[in-house]
């Protein structure tokens, strides 16, 4: 991890991959950058954007605007805040694309995941069968798996449900089918924006490798970390309040 | 005394309660697993992550793998995570809903050298891929499904420059055949080292049903398995020099589907619908036999997917063509056996939205 994200800037200005460098045209000062935005990865090809050549897991992101590719090398993947660590994870996500990246997460962590399969029955008799502790969702999936929750004797360690925009009113019933769940902000492209505990309002933390700054009100992300594609200045579309210590409160999730 | 499913699942059962006692050590050792669901209900175990499933990724840079089982997807990265020295560098795992417009494009960015997975599948994405880009791969690695004469013509001429490399794998028993050596025609395999075949009941073609002897994970023998295919022994030697080779000849239910003394080939219904390929995005032939006054009689259903949905004369165009240029026997279509009593005439059943899941792609179905 890049203790400052000018040192990051540097070595991208001093890189052989040149999409950072086209893109700030000569700009040095971190604070200075433009922003990047998902248009930009849409419309630049994978191979021209590619900073680290390392085994790594590549996902098709379906995003409005069209489908782009989304690398990630797999120790990126683990350093990623994606679920609490539990002896039997399971990952049940809708994105199949996310469900891999996650389950990696769990190898990462030294820990046997079960996948979900698509189909919610065989799911839910698999996540019985393997007496899972944690799960990691997303708020459209886990409700597939809800028959399957109410059905446990006791409540999982964590949920963790991984999305672009949450509506924590529609997601408090979860509450009794786990001692913890959290908020995970993300998008495939950056990985975890922020985590927060399940709340009316909730507060997120940005992990340790996420500097996110306020530009005009809206959340602007960087990677302090040497990516497949790197994430520096990313500009969200998150209208938002910065708090102390990295964490912020979203006003509105934009409309992507 | 042979071994039947129940035993297998109850064995399954029995070692993923003891792994869920004890966490393990090194958790990329293992994963947890489950049987496609083709045959019966899936059965859910934990696995050892074998390197031998995989030996074919060893010299691919970029992998594209397509199988419909998200477990089968974990085990091909973490082969990719843990078990190869150096290369695939990238592994995608592509997905039915990824197959829309753009695809393409995004293929050619990452630029495969390797594709692995269900032969109906990478059919449906080579539809999406630009010829040079198929030009560029060097391994063509599938798994899951019988080939047929069309497809092994279609890969060959889409794919000029890839090796093909094909492995019988069932989900509960692990790998059957050894990784073809190359010099057998498709379908046919040489037994893994330590597997032993049996043709059960073989009819005067020398076809039969499929039983395996094998010792599983944990050092369980299993005796005589029927795993739900039908093969024949090969009596012609091998260019490699092995002593046995066998053909598979298709799955039960899959590939062919025996009924009222007719048999009912997904490779001719392929053949009929050829023509109609263009408009039909995906089909299934359901058979059924049905009660009526004179007694049982079959039925075909023809389930399609035609986005944009078809007109009531091309529907009638289409029925009339399956039932004229279908073959059930080797002399008789289906037009013949509706005349002669045996069939009713053909039924269409248009899918407002895609039906058909990635993977095996299960073109025949006997609705009970």
């Amino acid at each position: 991890m890049h203790t400052n994200p000018q040192s990051l800037v540097d070595l991208l200005n001093a890189h052989s991959t040149s999409w950072y460098r086209d893109l700030w045209r000569g700009t040095q000062d971190f604070v200075s950058l433009p922003l990047v935005r998902r248009r930009q990865f849409i419309e630049t090809p994978l191979s021209r954007r590619r900073y680290v050549d390392d085994r790594s897991l590549v996902k098709i992101v379906h995003a409005g605007d069209g489908p782009f590719l989304s690398e990630w090398a797999f120790a990126h993947i683990g350093q990623e805040p994606w679920g609490v660590v539990s002896d039997r994870p399971m990952v049940y996500l809708t994105d199949p694309h996310s469900a891999i990246e996650k389950s990696m997460w769990c190898y990462e962590q030294n820990r046997v995941p079960l996948i979900g399969e698509k189909n919610a029955d065989i799911a839910s008799v698999a996540a019985t069968k393997y007496d899972i502790d944690s799960l990691i969702a997303d708020p459209a999936s886990v409700l597939r798996l809800l028959p399957c929750l109410k059905s446990r004797t006791k409540p999982l360690v964590a949920l963790s449900l991984v999305g672009e925009s949450f509506d924590p009113a529609d997601l408090a019933m979860l509450r009794p089918y786990a001692e913890e769940i959290r908020l995970v902000l993300a998008f495939s492209e950056t990985g975890v924006l922020g985590v927060a505990p399940l709340s009316d309002a909730p507060i997120f933390t940005a992990p340790d490798n996420t500097l996110v700054e306020s530009v005009d009100g809206e959340l602007v992300f960087t990677k302090l970390a040497m990516l497949a594609t790197p994430i520096i200045r990313y500009g969200s579309g998150i209208r938002g309040v910065l708090k102390d210590g990295g964490s912020f409160v979203v006003e509105n999730y934009g409309d992507r | 005394m042979a071994t039947d499913r129940a035993y297998i699942a109850a064995l399954a059962e029995k070692r993923l309660a003891e792994f869920i006692k004890t966490r393990p050590a090194d958790a990329k050792q293992y994963s947890i697993k489950l049987t496609s669901g083709s045959t019966a209900a899936p059965i859910i175990s934990v696995s050892e992550n074998l390197e031998h499933y995989f030996k074919t990724y060893s010299k691919s840079v970029s992998a594209v793998v397509g199988f419909a089982s998200m477990n089968l997807r974990m085990a091909n990265a973490m082969y990719a995570r843990h078990h190869t020295t150096d290369n695939p560098r990238r592994i995608l795992f592509l997905d039915v809903n990824d197959l829309v417009p753009g695809l393409g494009e995004l293929l050619g960015d990452l630029a495969p050298d390797l594709i692995r997975g269900f032969p109906s599948f990478m059919v449906r994405i080579s539809e999406h891929m630009r010829e040079a880009d198929m030009h560029a791969v060097k391994y063509l690695v599938f798994a899951g499904e019988l080939f047929t004469d069309a497809r092994v013509t279609f890969f060959k001429t889409h794919y000029p420059n890839a090796i093909v490399r094909r492995m019988y794998i069932a989900g509960e028993m692990g790998p059957i055949s050894a990784l073809d050596c190359g010099h057998l025609p498709c379908n046919c395999y040489h037994p893994m080292a330590g597997v032993t075949l049996t043709i059960d009941n073989p009819n005067e073609l020398g076809i039969g049903a499929v039983l395996v002897t094998k010792t599983i994970e944990d050092g369980v023998r299993v005796e005589d398995y029927r795993i739900g295919d039908t093969a024949r022994w090969r009596t012609e030697p091998c260019a490699c020099g092995a002593p046995l080779a066998f053909e598979i000849m298709g799955r039960d239910g899959f590939d062919y589907i025996k009924i009222l003394g007719t048999l009912l080939r997904v490779e001719e219904v392929e053949r009929v619908l050829a023509p109609f390929a263009h408009r039909l995005a995906e089909y299934r032939v359901e058979a059924a036999e049905v009660s009526t006054d004179v007694g049982s009689k079959g039925q075909l259903t023809l389930r399609v997917y035609s986005p944009g949905g078809m007109t009531s004369e091309a529907a009638d165009a289409l029925l009339n063509t399956f039932a004229d240029t279908l073959y059930m026997t080797p002399t008789k279509t289906l037009r013949r056996l509706i005349v002669e009593g045996i069939f009713l005439p053909p039924r269409l059943e248009q899918e407002p939205v895609s039906f058909m899941g990635p993977g095996k792609a299960f073109k025949l179905r006997f609705v009970q």
